[in-house]
């Protein structure tokens, strides 16, 4: 039997770069889902552009064959992919924040899908039945809406409720959940996976995460570089890697700390009742209070808003406290003491300065004799070279630029350092160094560390210690090891049950 | 396109070259006296003797033209210093303070926008009296609005960004922040609109030196130039073409390359 989908040899490439696809071979068949993993870069998205006709002018495809459904698909012009896309091949987009129009209505967006998969004028019954199918409890009351007043789920959703509008053989989402938190993601996960099964409609998963791929998929492609390295049924790739990179990837997936929460030492970070309402009446924080021993790392775990990041800003004294305190060894923080590294090690580090400088940053307030020793010595300690001090942050890749923000947070010696999100801008891989650098600073130089994730298994991986927040409050908290085991909250509990890959 | 843009770099660069070098050393173009003529070669028209032509006193226009660049050039570039420097420091003042004090000088600076620039500048003159000095005084400050406003912009968006937040975690001062971080990367979309503006104010000087507002006869300038061709246009082509010309490659010249280096930096 001919496969559905079958890609031989395939070669794309943007300009004269080096190609972003060199030479893929993938099958899909009928009724399977088939998950590509790979890191940013390794071509996994241009391959999944490829395979919907929607490659950017900027990109040539120099070889290989695409047939679907036994017809050759890869010389079709414009014409001949908007018979296909819709219908036959759908595509779901990564960021279901800006694939929306904002200035439309979901009905409007809906039915233009509906029209241009063969319903000419759909009625409010086919509109109201294509969302229903897609899992959305009120379809009346969300057509009349604009994707702003939608959440990121939901807005995911609807478009997967738009791709599948036309009943497609072949639905390709690329990165659909890496815009969502993990509860939502799940959810979103269940319902593509759910319309495999229900439609028989074969499903191309594109996807940087291997533990949502081991979840979700019948067989596993693993890119890298261009090229797919491994292919193979899900269970044997995942269980019996054969590609080094695989098995990189797979070491690479984050693992709680082993082996008991060390006993409860002297508290340096003492936080109580902490509160915070901003000028429009939201209450963002609600009466939290944890504390920090020292050398101590705690984390601090919650869906996007659930105040998490507002904690953080109080206690680096970037935001006052609305009520509350927060006492550093007994005394209100004083300036440096509390470092802070963020999220997007992109916007982080100003694009002008030399990496020197920006380690050197800290030092310039608290003096402190030979900065470029002190410099040198701190590149060396997040296992960057030397030489690495005199280029700009453009020059570094995302894993880099975070080991310099740490750099940074480290140059003042500080007593306590808060990382609010500082791998999820990251690859797996580079997120499983940072995760070790992290761990290996607090055995070494006895580290304090305050982390902020929205990903329980991030936190776990760091922190002995950790609180669940949710809606401004703190509903679990306890050694890591307890809160694994034996969640109270049922939130907690959810938060646990969406980690993806956990069945592994 | 690409190719077309190229092309155009290097007679650009030259023409502006040419122009620089006759500001700051105009003997090494033309030995001809700009301001005493020969009534015996009045009203030449250009050739082998004369490259533009004479004018009504015999003067040769090449050395006229040569002459004037350094008042023409001078006064643009003075008017575009002094739009930038105010226009950038209003701009960080704004943007810095945020609240009542920026919605103040913004609006000052919205009526100033909305006044005709060319109007403003007359009225500046006026005022100051005609000069070279004064007229490059009246382009900047009617140009600084526009330059106050893209400032401000820019340090609003810089002051919200990640590594200013950073560095006030560091213990940096506001001050020295505001130095270090803010000014030199709010000033990039700054450097490309000087150099449109450089443009525009060479064609401003010179419209003000037609009406008779820029450097005092005899000396040379290219607007009044112009200006004192016009009664022999019928007979004398050359006194108001020639002139017209030498600013019309000027002007072309650095907006050109103004655009190169703007696409060019985007593109970084």
């Amino acid at each position: 039997m001919t496969p559905l989908l079958a890609v031989h040899g395939l070669t794309v490439r943007y300009g004269r770069d080096r190609p972003a696809v060199a030479g893929a071979d993938l099958t899909v068949e009928a009724g399977q889902i088939v998950a590509v993993v790979g890191e940013s870069g390794s071509g996994k998205s241009t391959l999944a552009h490829a395979l919907a006709g929607l490659l950017p002018d900027t990109a040539t495809t120099t070889g290989g064959v695409i047939t679907f459904g036994g017809e050759r698909i890869d010389g079709l012009r414009e014409r001949g992919w908007r018979r296909l896309r819709g219908r036959r091949i759908a595509f779901v987009p990564q960021d279901p924040g800006t694939a929306l129009n904002p200035l439309m209505t979901v009905r409007a967006q809906l039915a233009e899908a509906l029209r241009l998969a063969g319903t000419p004028r759909p009625g409010r019954d086919a509109l109201e039945d294509a969302l229903a199918r897609v899992g959305i409890p009120d379809p009346a009351e969300v057509l009349g809406r604009y994707p702003h007043q939608l959440s990121g789920g939901f807005r995911q959703r609807v478009l997967l409720g738009m791709a599948l509008a036309g009943r497609p053989e072949l639905l390709i989402a690329d990165e659909p959940t890496s815009a969502l938190d993990t509860t939502v993601q799940k959810t979103v996960l269940d319902l593509i996976q759910q319309v495999a099964v229900r439609d028989g409609t074969s499903i191309l998963l594109i996807t940087h995460d291997l533990g949502v791929a081991a979840d979700r998929a019948d067989r596993v492609a693993v890119m890298t570089e261009g090229r797919v390295v491994e292919e193979g049924p899900a269970g044997r790739v995942l269980g019996r890697p054969e590609a080094a990179y695989t098995r990189l990837l797979l070491d690479s997936a984050p693992r709680p700390l082993t082996g008991p929460a060390p006993p409860e030492g002297e508290p340096l970070l003492a936080v109580r009742d902490l509160r915070k309402v901003f000028p429009d009446g939201k209450v963002a924080v609600d009466g939290v209070s944890f504390s920090l021993t020292r050398a101590g790392a705690f984390g601090l775990v919650g869906a996007s808003g659930s105040g998490k990041s507002t904690v953080a800003r109080m206690i680096t004294a970037l935001i006052e406290p609305t009520a509350g305190s927060v006492l550093l060894d007994g005394a209100p923080v004083r300036a440096g003491r509390v470092q802070f590294v963020t999220q997007n090690p992109y916007t982080s580090l100003d694009p002008l300065w030399s990496v020197g400088r920006i380690i050197a940053e800290p030092l310039r307030a608290t003096g402190g004799a030979d900065r470029r020793a002190q410099v040198r010595r701190l590149l060396e300690e997040v296992a960057l070279p030397p030489e690495v001090a005199r280029r700009r942050p453009s020059a570094l890749s995302g894993g880099q630029r975070q080991r310099v923000a740490i750099a940074r947070a480290l140059a003042p010696s500080p007593d306590l350092i808060v990382l609010d999100e500082p791998v999820s801008a990251l690859d797996a891989v580079t997120q499983a160094q940072i995760l070790a650098l992290l761990r290996r600073l607090r055995d070494s130089r006895g580290m304090s560390s305050l982390l902020i994730s929205h990903d329980l298994a991030v936190v776990a991986a760091v922190a002995e210690r950790l609180a669940v927040m949710r809606d401004g409050r703190i509903v679990e908290s306890g050694p890591t090891a307890d809160v694994l085991a034996s969640p109270e909250a049922s939130f907690t509990r959810d938060l646990l049950a969406a980690i993806p890959g956990r069945g592994r | 396109m690409r190719f077309a843009r190229r092309l155009g770099v290097l007679p650009s660069a030259l023409v502006l070259l040419a122009a620089a070098v006759a500001a700051l050393a105009p003997g090494l173009f033309s030995t001809a006296d700009p301001v005493r003529g020969d009534l015996g070669e009045r009203l030449l028209p250009p050739g082998a003797g004369h490259l533009f032509g004479t004018d009504e006193l015999g003067r040769d226009l090449f050395s006229r033209v040569v002459h004037g660049s350094a008042a023409s050039l001078q006064a643009a570039a003075i008017a575009v210093g002094i739009a930038v420097l105010t226009g950038a420091m209003i701009g960080l003042v704004a943007g810095t303070a945020g609240g009542r004090l920026d919605g103040l000088i913004m609006r000052g600076v919205e009526v100033l926008l909305a006044v005709p620039s060319f109007l403003l500048v007359l009225v500046v003159v006026a005022v100051l009296g005609p000069g070279t000095r004064e007229v490059a005084v009246g382009v900047g400050v009617s140009a600084a609005a526009v330059f106050a406003r893209v400032m401000r912009a820019e340090v609003v968006r810089v002051r919200g960004s990640a590594y200013v937040e950073a560095a006030a975690v560091s213990g940096t001062g506001r001050a020295a922040t505001l130095l270090t971080h803010v000014l030199p990367n709010a000033s990039g979309p700054l450097a490309a609109l000087a150099t449109l503006e450089l443009g525009n104010a060479v064609l401003t000087v010179a419209s003000l030196g037609f009406l008779g507002f820029g450097a005092l006869p005899p000396a040379p300038e290219w607007g009044s130039l112009i200006s004192a061709g016009r009664p022999y246009l019928a007979s004398a082509w050359w006194l108001t073409t020639v002139p017209g010309l030498v600013i019309v490659a000027v002007v072309l010249a650095v907006n050109h390359l103004g655009h190169v280096l703007r696409t060019r930096s985007e593109r970084r």
